[in-house]
């Protein structure tokens, strides 16, 4: 299975943000979306689901227009998951977890519905949750809760919008680390928004940079991070490391006094 | 279906004390003598008659009225994710309150000096208004924030259009509006609870059978609910023209009762938590129970005066509110 997007464009009114953008991941990979605040990374994903229809280009899931699908079609296609989302803060974690099964049922969750979700609460080992409010969660336990909704809805592809942001480092490698197994077990494919470019270099097989809505460089980590694209795109001179097929990008300061 | 047995319990005790309460007080077994010679249609003694005329339809549009504001509250506070949203908010009751005044001070209505004249002509001034709102902020994109404010500014409109016309009215006309502002059950009868109980017996089917989208947009944002293939503006569609149908058909018959929509779906929300398969039917009944209690408070602290019950509603739930506010920490829709 493959996703593509072809010269994406998008507007939000007179403002464009996104330019002639293409990407293409394939079952099994993890693809990470990187860039500046403002470079388009969020707007990029919301039109991967059409939550922003672009305005010109279009997304194929193995060999269908996203486009020509129904709301419902596209979600049980892609699950996106937003950028600081509080997985409804009133509900039980077991109630926001059946939430991620509502394109699959009509009005009301059948017994496989009920099933799917136990399955992934004891594979992702969050049975002590379960009964627990969503709003007395702590940052990474919420993390999860979204990591389950999305996974219950059987999708074959995942989209999760800055999802380590405010998790200390041992909870932003927890939920890579799940992300990245699950996608290679169950050979789906993810698309990560990420900042960090050091965790996109450990766990992405691929990335995009993205500048002003414009592809600045895409394919392996190990290619794009390089001195001289980080430069033009976020205007520092990181120091690069390379240690075991993996880059590190290390800041310096940029005055010294 | 466990978590509204509580609640249901209570609410029928308080339904057969009501009955049994008033100028004429009945003890239980008089009260079932009269309720089977109801049934078996046998003649009915003064009591039979006290409790089928006079009781039982002011029974039953209490009940009606509190479930049908509660579940409209329920609503539109899931679809605009606003805890200080009422069924009023998009201005009905100013509407109302408008349609009522043209018909008593102008006699601008289908059926001149009748009570269902007052009735058709609040109803239709609220249906004209959250029409107005509907078609406005829909223009707007339909979202929570625009049909909150739309509905502020068409509420504004009619309280002035109201205001103006009790400025011309006589002094015994502007006692009859305001007294219908008061929002009351005097004078109910059989014929005023058909409409809101069928709307009723429509509405709560209609809003249990979208109650996951309910779900999921009540806790999260329009892009999330896309996401999971819920049609925010079409959930609001439904569920806000349900919500505006039944109230707008309730006030009309019984003026308004404001507190109820409001505050019963947080206390419910308090109790039974947001999930809308629980809290629907849990806020209807919790509604119906407030203003049967209300009203018959009303109709027996200080007879035969008779409250009317929008007042007592008020320093019933008020103080339950600030109690279940206290008690929970976080305030009612976390």
């Amino acid at each position: 299975m493959i996703l593509e997007a072809d010269k994406l464009c998008f507007s939000y009114k007179d403002r464009p943000v996104l330019h002639d953008v293409s990407l293409c991941c394939a079952s099994g990979t993890v693809l990470g979306i990187l860039g500046p605040n403002g470079s388009g990374k969020s707007t990029l994903v919301k039109c991967l689901q059409h939550i922003l229809p672009p305005a010109e280009g279009r997304v194929v899931l193995d060999g269908h227009n996203l486009g020509h699908m129904t709301l419902k079609k596209r979600a049980l296609a892609i699950s996106y998951i937003p950028q600081s989302l509080i997985p409804a803060p009133g509900l039980s974690v077991y109630e926001a977890i059946l939430l991620g099964r509502v394109p699959r049922f009509r009005w009301r969750p059948r017994s496989v519905d009920y099933q799917r979700v136990d399955e992934i609460i004891a594979e992702l080992g969050i049975t002590k949750l379960t009964n627990r409010f969503v709003a007395s969660l702590s940052g990474g336990e919420r993390q999860k809760v979204l990591i389950a909704r999305s996974l219950c809805r059987d999708t074959s592809v995942l989209v999760f919008d800055e999802m380590t942001n405010n998790l200390d480092l041992k909870h932003q490698i927890e939920i890579l680390d799940l992300i990245h197994r699950k996608t290679k077990e169950q050979e789906l494919i993810t698309v990560l928004v990420l900042h960090d470019l050091n965790l996109a270099s450990l766990y992405c097989d691929s990335v995009l940079l993205l500048e002003d809505g414009r592809c600045r460089a895409t394919g392996h980590p190990r290619d794009v991070l390089n001195q001289e694209q980080l430069q033009s795109t976020y205007g520092i001179r990181p120091l690069i490391i390379s240690h075991q097929e993996h880059v590190y990008v290390l800041p310096r300061k940029q005055v010294v006094i | 279906m466990l978590h509204v047995l509580p609640a249901g319990g209570l609410l029928l005790i308080a339904s057969l004390v009501s009955l049994s309460l008033g100028s004429q007080t009945m003890s239980p077994p008089e009260l079932s003598v009269s309720v089977l010679r109801m049934i078996g249609r046998a003649e009915l003694d003064t009591q039979g008659k006290i409790l089928y005329h006079l009781r039982l339809p002011r029974l039953f549009l209490g009940l009606f009225a509190g479930a049908g504001l509660a579940l409209s509250g329920t609503a539109m506070q899931g679809i605009t994710r606003n805890p200080l949203v009422s069924p009023f908010t998009l201005g009905l009751s100013s509407a109302a309150s408008f349609g009522a005044s043209l018909a008593i001070v102008f006699n601008l209505t289908p059926f001149p000096g009748t009570r269902m004249g007052v009735v058709a002509t609040a109803f239709g001034c609220a249906l004209l208004c959250a029409l107005v709102v509907f078609l406005i902020a829909g223009k707007a994109g339909l979202s929570p924030v625009t049909l909150v404010l739309t509905g502020l500014a068409l509420s504004y409109l009619f309280s002035a259009l109201s205001a103006g016309v009790q400025f011309v009215s006589q002094e015994y006309q502007l006692s009859a509006v305001v007294s219908w502002t008061f929002g009351s059950l005097n004078g109910a009868q059989w014929s005023h609870t058909a409409i809101p109980g069928i709307l009723l017996l429509t509405a709560l089917p209609v809003l249990l059978f979208i109650a996951w989208p309910l779900n999921v947009m009540h806790g999260n944002d329009d892009e999330v609910a896309k996401s999971l293939g819920v049609h925010p503006r079409l959930i609001r569609m439904i569920s806000g023209g349900t919500a505006v149908l039944l109230t707008a058909a309730i006030i009309s018959f019984t003026g308004v009762i404001g507190f109820i929509g409001l505050v019963a779906p947080h206390i419910s929300r308090m109790l039974v938590g947001v999930d809308h398969r629980h809290l629907l039917p849990h806020s209807a009944i919790v509604g119906a129970l407030l203003l049967v209690v209300g009203d018959t408070l009303g109709r027996t602290i200080l007879a035969p005066v008779q409250i009317p019950v929008g007042i007592i509603v008020s320093f019933l739930g008020v103080p339950l509110f600030l109690h279940l506010i206290l008690r929970s920490g976080n305030g009612a829709f976390e």
